[in-house]
């Protein structure tokens, strides 16, 4: 909008912006969006200045002071202050939300078509409450998750059953699917191991992270 | 030095001002500059018509209003606002309460019933 490259309106948002601080940002942002709304829509509403006036002025003049307004948002829930502001103790004690959605993304999202291990990928990097260690660690164990073991495990069953299939359509497809239900018993602990180890690695992350929150 | 007189005025608005919200919306839905004009168009009810803004997101998050985005012609989409079940519940107890209080402060302050 071009009626709020004013330079008056530019400073009152400033203002705005700076004395709303201590609310949370997502609280901070929708606030000021909506007084930038306010401001565009009211200069527009009254139309090119007559003489002698000023709607700009007459527009923040009507909003009342940022701090006002802040004090309006502040006023009613002490949730509305951000804690780093200090009049409460943090709330989060554990790994919070995106934490648990990045390695429950890594272990199932493998069978939303792979796209929710991606998922869990972007959100395991953008945590800052792991060490890249165990970031590499949760990548590599196993990239697209459960669902690794379970589609590996599919194909053996498949192919299974005792003694190989008695067509062999082509040779170096099938004789990987062959020895791995030929060698049974080490093959079914491979499967296991395959499917435990995500799950380790998700549980040690996590408690990790709890860990790492609780000293703070 | 002569102590200030008092006014009550500014208590009333926070009392009060939220309901009136609630009654300007009524059954109809409206967006959040609509609300901010009218009540600022009002004779001593909102001095300040940013403070409003908070007061809307603090119904919103109480349950007494619901919003939906709706397109507008000019400019960006805008947040239209609405009654919900527990506003307008809340709007006719207050309309109850009101005309009592009203009553019973005007026998008081002003017995004849001539402003």
């Amino acid at each position: 909008m071009m009626t709020t490259a004013d330079p008056r309106v530019v400073a009152y948002l400033q203002r705005l912006e700076e004395a709303a601080s201590g609310l949370r940002a997502e609280r901070r942002a929708e606030l000021v969006a909506e007084i930038r709304d306010h401001i565009s829509s009211r200069l527009a509403d009254l139309g090119p200045p007559a003489a002698g006036e000023d709607p700009v002025e007459r527009t923040l003049a009507r909003l009342g002071e940022p701090e006002e307004i802040v004090a309006a948002a502040a006023d009613d829930a002490g949730t509305e202050v951000a804690p780093e502001r200090g009049f409460h103790p943090s709330p989060r004690t554990g790994p919070g939300g995106m934490e648990a959605a990045a390695l429950v993304l890594l272990l199932l999202g493998g069978f939303v078509v792979g796209i929710g291990w991606i998922a869990g990928v972007v959100l395991l990097w953008m945590s800052a409450r792991f060490t890249v260690a165990e970031k590499l660690l949760a990548t590599l164990v196993w990239p697209f998750g459960l669902a690794a073991p379970v589609l590996f495990g599919g194909l053996i069953a498949v192919s299974g059953g005792p003694g190989c299939p008695t067509t062999v359509p082509s040779a170096g497809q099938s004789v990987g699917q062959c020895s791995a239900a030929a060698a049974n018993p080490l093959g079914i602990a491979l499967l296991v191991a395959s499917i435990l180890a995500p799950i380790v690695v998700a549980a040690v992350l996590w408690v990790r992270a709890s860990r790492r929150a609780a000293k703070g | 030095m002569v102590p200030e007189p008092r006014t009550a005025l500014p208590q009333l608005r926070r009392g009060v001002l939220e309901f009136c919200v609630l009654a300007l919306l009524g059954d109809e839905e409206r967006y959040a500059y609509d609300i901010v004009e009218e009540l600022g168009a009002m004779d001593g009810l909102v001095t300040s018509e940013g403070t409003i803004y908070p007061l809307l997101s603090r119904l919103r998050r109480d349950e007494l209003v619901a919003t939906r985005w709706r397109e507008s012609e000019q400019g960006p989409p805008r947040r239209y606002y609405r009654l919900t079940a527990t506003g307008t519940r809340s709007l006719a107890t207050f309309a109850e309460d009101w005309a009592r209080f009203r009553d019973s402060v005007d026998q008081l302050v002003n017995p004849r019933g001539t402003p």
